[in-house]
């Protein structure tokens, strides 16, 4: 009797787990205004469920709505992501990072690899994957847009429109039509966070940098499954916009690897990745630009955050800038140049850092008319600026810099052109002469992605400023 | 009538030789008579005097044409050499010219002739209670004295009328300790002394920095000493050449191999010298907490473009890769003579050692380094010691070709270190042609291509503007891969044989 009893307790438990499973997720859910994180539940259902040619395969023109799918599948890059890691020369990348035979190196199955190349979730790390999710697909629909488990049935249903923006967060959908979210999700694997670390061994192990702006990367994205035209006419300062947001985003994300970087003991120490490659790669006797850094690390690369006015974003970008984390940047600048060995000098500055932009990225996020769109005058005290930069001696002029303030230009020139403004054509030569100059700086043939600008020339360069200078309206 | 009483050069030959005869008597009376009693007093250290240059020219030995009988042990016209060609006498120069200048300016070291860090090779640095003689001339360089020893005893006593018959004859040992000139036959003890600027000598606060060399400084290249005393020119002839009278004098045997010892004693040395010089300056940024000077690690492994695919990645490393190794290259040949004297420890692991404290973290554990640099220091020393007891003769002279061929062929090594074997190689190989005249026409034409690909060829003359051929050398440096050079040298063995 008691026997029975028990079976049928045990018997209703797991009928009543059955039942609790198989419920649907609660759609809808409580109204709160704390932005959430997406992904939070980890839950990921694959791309191939997205894939249906009613849903996003309708196998349209790229870009188009509804070819979403068969846009990302046939022509974009991350879905290449994880077949990449199968290639010899992924293989050896990894071995030379591990320190380990080629053949005892499997870049398919380690996670440093696959939290980029597949997915960030640490689940993934573990291999727990649910039925439909295959790392096959690299870095799929919900490596974005936010693990699916959720909403894959409800999103297309009228009801999803009338969800606040948090509610679709909570179950794990991204807004990336917003340009701050957009930007916080890309830089993940672009600039890198904790465990996701493309760090100076993994980079001399053989991995390209990374060189994210986010506005470019989205101009020069071929295959992007989605239409500019939309955007623009959703935001009429769109090129501006996604670059300052680009900026800020990027910038928040290498100050918090700086102090994950200085704050974990086991991490190698100076992480050289945080300076500047030419400071270093430079060849002896002057190629390389002439860049003088005096032998010296010089701190901040292409992901500025040091207050080097060669790149650090201008700071009429707001006040916020010019405030409370630049004391603190410049604090860190000196500590890093003169003292890299110093972690512990280093380490409570790049926290209380982190902290400031944590800060500022939160107060960008409720009011982006922080940043409005500049004043040509603007545009022209920020150009002058880094055309004097040249002539001082402490300052360290490099083609990450240069480079960064030429996309700066990009962005506003055309969003100028969007808003229906008006561009003179020797401004816009200028500025397309100074592009033209930043690129013939690498090897004719070679892929810049893996190589330096060896031909960066400092003096010839400046001179392209000051035609813009000249130009401006 | 009078011209020649006239002429400024002639009082100053004058003073020189009163001063000098003034000097040795002092100096003669003292050690003759210690030499009667045959007893030799504990060796204090002699004061030093700094004479210039002309005063070994000037005083009618080292100078051609002055010289109405050659003198027994030299052949007279060292001084000409030195002048006509030797860049030591341009050493002063560099520091008052265009790049010496600015890196001065850059360093913030102040007025050239009281730059003590750049003096300390360029030239001399004057301790206090040296004498410089009224010969002395700071712009100069690196003079006569500055190798041979400052002192006025033995300057005296080899250049007397009265004194310099009883001075030859002295042993080399005697020479050094009682009057003070330096013992340059001794390949260990030049090799010591090249070394204190050619690598660097902590205590003689000889020691170019990551700091001047970003100043501007050019690189110091891998040293071979044997190689580069042949390269000065040298101004002295080597034992084989000397005339049978001085050989005797000199304890020379006639079966010598003396510049392939050189090079394998001077390896070892420079091994030595290499080590303690890092371990000195580890130490030194150990209790600083500071990171070691980059001059100490290897220039390439950062000073390189930026690309993919590159040898960089293919090549088997010890430990994570964007690490610097320490410079490679004093290892290469001193390796290679610890295995010809078969010292008992091997110098593997006392290597990987050196190379884990290097690259365990980015500029490596200076602590460690260290002690692993001491330790390596203390074998090179064994292996010199080891190698200086049993010169090489004819029986083991003519077998250290074959053992030289394993020189870069194990491993692909970096630039500076496959110099170093080209020439060992090359300077083995020009002595075994001297002494037994062997053919290798095949082996004389791979070394040829060597030396172009390697550019064996140090900046030569004083007329020589070094940059220039640094400009060249740099060239060849980045074009260097060390897969394809050991592919090459693995040749070697073939046209060895041919």
């Amino acid at each position: 009797m008691v026997r029975l009893i028990v079976l049928l307790l045990v018997l209703a438990g797991m009928v009543g787990l059955l039942i609790g499973r198989a419920s649907p997720a609660p759609f809808l859910v409580q109204t709160t205004e704390i932005p959430q994180p997406p992904n939070a539940n980890g839950s990921l259902v694959g791309a191939a469920s997205c894939s249906a040619s009613g849903c996003h395969n309708a196998n349209g023109a790229s870009g188009s709505k509804g070819s979403e799918y068969s846009t990302w599948i046939g022509a974009d890059p991350h879905a290449q992501a994880f077949a990449v890691l199968g290639t010899p020369r992924s293989q050896k990348m990894l071995a030379n990072y591990l320190g380990s035979d080629p053949s005892l190196a499997d870049p398919q199955k380690e996670p440093l690899c696959l939290s980029c190349h597949v997915h960030p979730d640490p689940e993934i790390k573990k291999k727990t994957y649910p039925d439909r999710f295959s790392v096959v697909d690299g870095v799929g629909c919900e490596a974005c847009h936010g693990g699916a488990a959720q909403w894959v049935t409800n999103h297309y249903q009228a009801s999803w429109k009338e969800l606040t923006v948090n509610q679709k967060a909570k179950l794990g959908f991204a807004d990336t039509k917003d340009l701050a979210t957009r930007a916080s999700t890309c830089i993940r694997c672009h600039v890198g966070e904790k465990g996701m670390d493309v760090n100076h061994d993994l980079l001399a192990a053989g991995h390209p940098r990374l060189r994210f702006e986010l506005n470019a990367y989205q101009a020069n994205y071929s295959s992007r499954h989605w239409r500019i035209m939309d955007e623009k006419a959703r935001q009429p300062n769109y090129e501006w916009t996604s670059w300052v947001l680009g900026q800020l985003a990027t910038t928040g994300a290498s100050v918090d690897l700086l102090a994950h970087r200085a704050n974990q003991k086991e991490a190698p120490w100076p992480e050289l990745s945080e300076y500047n490659c030419a400071s270093c790669h430079h060849r002896i006797g002057g190629a390389f630009g002439q860049t003088v850094s005096a032998g010296r690390l010089r701190f901040g690369t292409w992901n500025e955050i040091s207050n080097n006015p060669h790149s650090f974003p201008p700071s009429w970008l707001g006040g916020m800038v010019g405030g409370e984390a630049r004391g603190v940047g410049e604090a860190l600048l000196k500590v890093m140049e003169k003292e890299p060995q110093n972690r512990d000098k280093i380490r409570p500055l790049a926290l209380d850092l982190s902290q400031k932009w944590t800060n500022l990225l939160e107060k960008t996020k409720t009011s982006q008319t922080l940043f409005p769109f500049p004043e040509a005058g603007q545009i022209r005290g920020w150009i002058m600026k880094v055309e004097r930069a040249y002539q001082n001696a402490t300052s360290f002029p490099s083609w990450d810099g240069d480079t960064q303030s030429y996309l700066m230009l990009r962005a506003y020139t055309q969003t100028v052109k969007d808003r229906g403004g008006k561009i003179p054509p020797e401004w816009d030569k200028a500025v397309s002469d100074l592009g033209d100059e930043l690129g013939e700086a690498f090897p004719k043939g070679k892929e810049s992605i893996w190589t330096s600008p060896e031909k960066y020339d400092a003096p010839r360069v400046r001179k392209k400023f000051k035609a813009i200078q000249g130009a401006l309206p | 009538m009078n011209s020649r009483l006239n002429q400024p050069v002639f009082w100053r030959f004058l003073t020189v030789w009163v001063g000098l005869i003034g000097l040795t008597l002092i100096a003669l009376v003292g050690g003759l008579r210690q030499e009667a009693k045959g007893q030799v007093e504990p060796t204090k250290p002699l004061p030093k005097v700094y004479f210039g240059s002309q005063a070994c020219a000037s005083a009618g030995c080292h100078e051609k044409g002055q010289v109405a009988n050659p003198p027994l042990l030299c052949r007279g016209d060292e001084y000409d050499r030195f002048k006509a060609h030797d860049r030591h006498g341009n050493a002063y120069k560099a520091l008052i010219g265009e790049l010496g200048l600015s890196m001065l300016k850059r360093l913030k070291l102040g007025e050239p002739q009281k730059a003590k860090a750049c003096l300390a090779c360029h030239s001399v640095n004057i301790e206090k209670e040296a004498i410089q003689h009224e010969t002395f001339q700071i712009a100069e360089g690196v003079g006569c004295v500055v190798c041979h020893g400052a002192h006025e005893k033995w300057v005296g006593a080899h250049s007397l009328v009265l004194s310099r018959a009883s001075f030859r004859v002295l042993s080399r040992d005697k020479k050094e300790n009682e009057f003070g000139m330096t013992d340059l036959w001794d390949p260990a003890k030049r090799t010591a002394l090249c070394a204190s600027c050619h690598i660097g000598n902590h205590a003689d606060g000889k020691f170019v920095t990551h700091e001047m060399y970003a100043a501007g400084h050019p690189i110091l290249p891998g040293f071979e000493v044997a190689t580069f005393s042949e390269q000065m020119p040298r101004h002295w002839q080597l034992m084989r050449e000397k005339v049978p009278g001085v050989q005797k004098i000199q304890g020379y045997l006639g079966h010598e191999w003396e510049e392939s010892q050189l090079l394998l004693v001077g390896s070892a040395v420079a091994l030595r010298e290499s080590m303690r010089l890092l371990a000195k300056q580890a130490e030194y940024a150990s209790l600083k907490g500071e990171m070691l000077d980059w001059a100490l690690l290897d220039c390439f492994s950062c000073h390189h473009d930026l690309q993919l695919p590159s040898w960089r990645q293919e090549q088997v490393r010890l430990g994570k890769p964007g690490r610097v190794p320490p410079k490679n290259w004093p290892m290469t040949l001193a390796e290679v003579a610890g295995e010809w004297v078969q010292i008992k420890d091997a110098v593997g692991p006392l290597k990987r050692d050196l190379f884990e404290a290097t690259l365990s973290r980015p500029f490596g554990d200076t602590l460690k380094v260290t002690q692993a640099a001491s330790r390596l220091a203390t074998w090179a020393d064994r292996v010199a010691m080891d190698l200086a007891s049993k010169p090489l003769n004819t029986t083991t002279g003519p077998k250290l070709g074959e053992h030289l061929l394993k020189l870069g062929l194990s491993q692909p090594v970096d630039f500076d270190s496959a110099r170093q074997a080209g020439w060992a190689l090359t300077l083995y190989r020009n002595e075994e042609r001297a002494l037994i005249g062997v053919k290798r026409p095949q082996w004389d034409s791979l070394l040829m291509e060597t030396n172009n690909r390697l550019a064996l060829q140090l900046p030569f003359g004083r007329a020589t503007n070094p940059s220039e051929r640094n400009k060249e050398i740099l060239a060849k440096q980045y074009a260097f891969e060390p897969l394809a050079f050991l592919r090459w040298m693995q040749n070697a063995p073939n046209a060895w044989k041919d």
